[in-house]
């Protein structure tokens, strides 16, 4: 697996390609937008910005256990619905306002806390909950099937069928959605002009992704964890025997990964005023296409992917209604059938 | 005639390579188990097969009622549509995960040529298996370009686009409403669909046992064994590869329609991730590639769901310590079931069983 040499060889060319793909980006969509007026375009652009930013967020995830671990883990969407949930119920228990009582079992435990510190702690518990959940899967299942990706794959399947099922027991649904009891911190909003409408949680979304997307790749291309990472997908053996539980980092690699699927379906419910069941899977598919496209264990490559799906599907959809949802299939499909590694990705499939 | 060529090969292999006393031993045991046969050189499973057909058939001739036919006519088309993907997975080892495309389609077409055409009910049957056919030629090249898990992205991409198409072209489809097949006065229904799917599951059963153990069968295995030898070989493994997707998407559509008559209706449901669940849990249940434990993997899949899903049942177990509500959903405790089958078992039921059933033989005295 010569990706990570041929990236690091090859670094200028990429980057220029990166450059040229955005603007190439932003010229289809002025393009496409001839039709529109401008401030409805801006208001495109930024939802189309806030969507590709939750999808990063879940394809961060992914590139890293699927694109540079090689696992696949179909549980990814699971994990996402189960840290929105838990975001929004840790947040109607902390937040806790008159009505509370109805939905979670300890509505005794009222603490009555502000938004912004009842936003914080849920922030932790969301990320915890799609932590330990990662942590469990990798333990109990992944760990024994390293290496045989057909497993894996019906392992996982069955397992985002116990998780979405006992995600209905959890937190006791009625009904298929699960809303917050009172609005989350980044409320409100501000206006640039006079026609235009910006929600502070969009900006919180899209500067939470800018982070990720920094953090992480310090992390992987900067820092000896990272190195010590790459080396084992490279060459677990010589890795370890170098001397580096190569195992223990790749758990804490799926642990990471979990987290920010959480983070994700944190981020989807907080834009969304609240989940549903199904967001898990509709966002695991894009973000599975957003890999794929970005290329395999490229970091950068899932980041250009979730910009391209997330800019133009919210145009795809004001302009043809009926393949709104499907364009993101027929994306993967022709992608998949004429460059196979991806757009950045150097692995062969 | 297939098994004297096998002896050949062995016997010239014995004396060509000197092979490991272990080794004898294995292959001497799949000659015995190859030639291992009941009464009129008939398998004794395929007797039971036989017998439990003829049961099937008699049981409405004596009164069985109209509910319980069309339990039984669901579980009989799980049984074909498993038999299907057990073709495509356990056979070829093409992984797909989108086999709702054809079931949905087969039960869409049946549905749409009748009711929207005016077509005979048995033309949009067949239309249907031609579409079918056609989207699994589609399919299998498509294979040569992307494979593993990537086929299995691909089939799931446009199994998920029929799925967002069936719900969104309302004028066609009618939308997440559905087309009644009521409408469609020549449409089969009651005792006539329980005898269809029974009929298509026993001829799906012997034609694929009959497929799987001839020259072509034996090409398909050796696909899964290992795709690079059998291209070395001399074998056009594309052609072998489209020749599988297109039989199984031609079954599976054969019982989406059925599906179609038992229900009476056809919705965007059938094009699902769901119905592309179902065949993969039925055949991992059961046993990949043995055929019998696909069907066992659908009967025990359907039962199950049948029974725990059932109102009786739900109200029943309400009240059982901590069991209780998790009885209640009864999705958990498939998912549950499954993931310890894949990590414990991962030969499935009947594989495990055929495993521990071999060892055992070897221990007992040998018959002369």
């Amino acid at each position: 697996m010569a990706t990570m040499q041929r990236g690091l060889k090859t670094l200028d060319r990429r980057w220029w390609l990166i450059i040229s793909i955005v603007v190439g980006l932003l010229l289809l969509l002025l393009y496409i937008n001839t039709a529109i007026k401008f401030p409805v375009f801006v208001k495109f652009f930024i939802n189309g910005l806030v969507e590709s930013a939750v999808l990063f967020l879940m394809a961060s995830g992914l590139s890293l256990i699927f694109g540079l671990m090689d696992v696949v883990n179909f549980a990814h969407g699971a994990i996402f619905t189960w840290g929105g949930f838990a975001f929004i119920w840790s947040f109607n228990l902390l937040i806790s306002p008159a009505n509370a009582t109805q939905n979670n079992p300890l509505g005794w435990l009222q603490l009555g806390l502000d938004p912004l510190p009842a936003t914080g702690l849920a922030l932790l518990i969301g990320l915890v909950t799609g932590a330990i959940l990662g942590a469990a899967i990798e333990v109990l299942a992944i760990r024994r099937l390293y290496g045989k990706p057909v497993y894996q794959i019906l392992l996982t399947l069955g397992l985002v069928l116990v998780l979405d099922e006992s995600l209905r027991l959890v937190f006791s649904l009625t009904a298929s959605t699960y809303d917050f009891q009172n609005t989350p911190w980044p409320a409100g909003n501000f206006k640039p002009d006079s026609d235009l409408l910006i929600n502070w949680k969009s900006v919180a979304i899209v500067v939470t992704g800018i982070l990720v997307f920094v953090s992480v790749s310090w992390l992987l291309n900067r820092t000896k964890v990272g190195l010590v990472i790459r080396g084992g997908v490279e060459d677990s053996a010589m890795v370890q025997a170098l001397g580096y539980n190569v195992r223990r980092y790749f758990f804490g690699v799926f642990v990471l990964g979990s987290a920010l699927a959480a983070l994700g379906g944190i981020a989807y419910s907080l834009n969304s005023f609240g989940g549903s069941e199904d967001m898990g899977q509709f966002n695991f598919l894009n973000a599975l296409v957003v890999v794929v496209i970005g290329g395999l264990g490229s970091f950068e490559g899932a980041a250009i992917g979730s910009l391209l799906v997330g800019l133009i599907s919210p145009f795809i959809g004001y302009h043809f209604q009926a393949v709104a949802d499907s364009f993101v299939m027929i994306l993967l499909v022709l992608v998949l059938l004429i460059r196979p590694q991806g757009l950045f990705g150097g692995k062969q499939t | 005639m297939q098994t004297d060529l096998t002896e050949k090969v062995i016997d010239q292999a014995h004396n060509d390579y000197p092979l490991s006393v272990a080794a004898m031993q294995r292959l001497k045991l799949a000659r015995q188990s190859e030639n291992s046969s009941g009464p009129f050189g008939i398998k004794y499973r395929n007797w039971l097969i036989c017998g439990l057909a003829l049961g099937l058939t008699v049981l409405p001739l004596l009164g069985l009622p109209p509910t319980n036919q069309r339990l039984v006519a669901q579980v009989l088309i799980f049984v074909t549509f498993a038999l299907s993907y057990d073709l495509l997975f356990g056979y070829t080892g093409v992984f797909s995960f989108g086999h709702s495309l054809f079931f949905g389609v087969g039960a869409y077409s049946a549905a749409l040529f009748a009711v929207n055409l005016g077509w005979p009910m048995w033309m949009g049957v067949v239309a249907g298996v031609l579409i079918c056919a056609l989207l699994g030629i589609i399919t299998g090249f498509v294979s040569l370009r992307v494979q593993g898990v990537f086929f299995a992205m691909v089939t799931l991409a446009l199994a998920t686009t029929a799925y967002n198409l069936s719900s969104k072209l309302v004028d066609l489809t009618r939308g997440d409403e559905g087309i009644s097949l009521l409408k469609a006065p020549d449409a089969p229904g009651g005792t006539l669909v329980y005898f269809l799917a029974l009929g298509l599951a026993v001829i799906t059963y012997f034609a694929l046992y009959r497929l799987t153990n001839s020259p072509l069968g034996r090409v398909l295995v050796s696909i899964r064994e290992n795709e690079r030898r059998t291209t070395m070989i001399g074998y056009n493994v594309l052609l072998y590869k489209i020749i599988a997707i297109t039989i199984s998407a031609v079954l599976a559509g054969l019982a989406g329609s059925v599906y179609a008559f038992r229900n009476d209706i056809v919705n965007p449901g059938v094009l699902s991730s769901d119905i592309s669940l179902l065949p993969l849990l039925m055949v991992i249940l059961g046993g990949a590639g043995t055929l019998y434990g696909a069907i066992i993997g659908a009967v025990v899949i359907e039962c199950l769901n049948f029974i725990l899903s059932s109102r009786e049942f739900v109200e029943s177990v309400k009240d059982w310590f901590i069991i209780g509500p998790i009885m209640q959903h009864w999705l958990l405790i498939l998912g549950l079931i499954y993931v310890l089958i894949v990590l414990f078992l991962p030969f499935g039921v009947v594989g495990t069983w055929t495993h521990y059933y071999k060892g055992i033989r070897r221990l007992l005295p040998k018959r002369t």
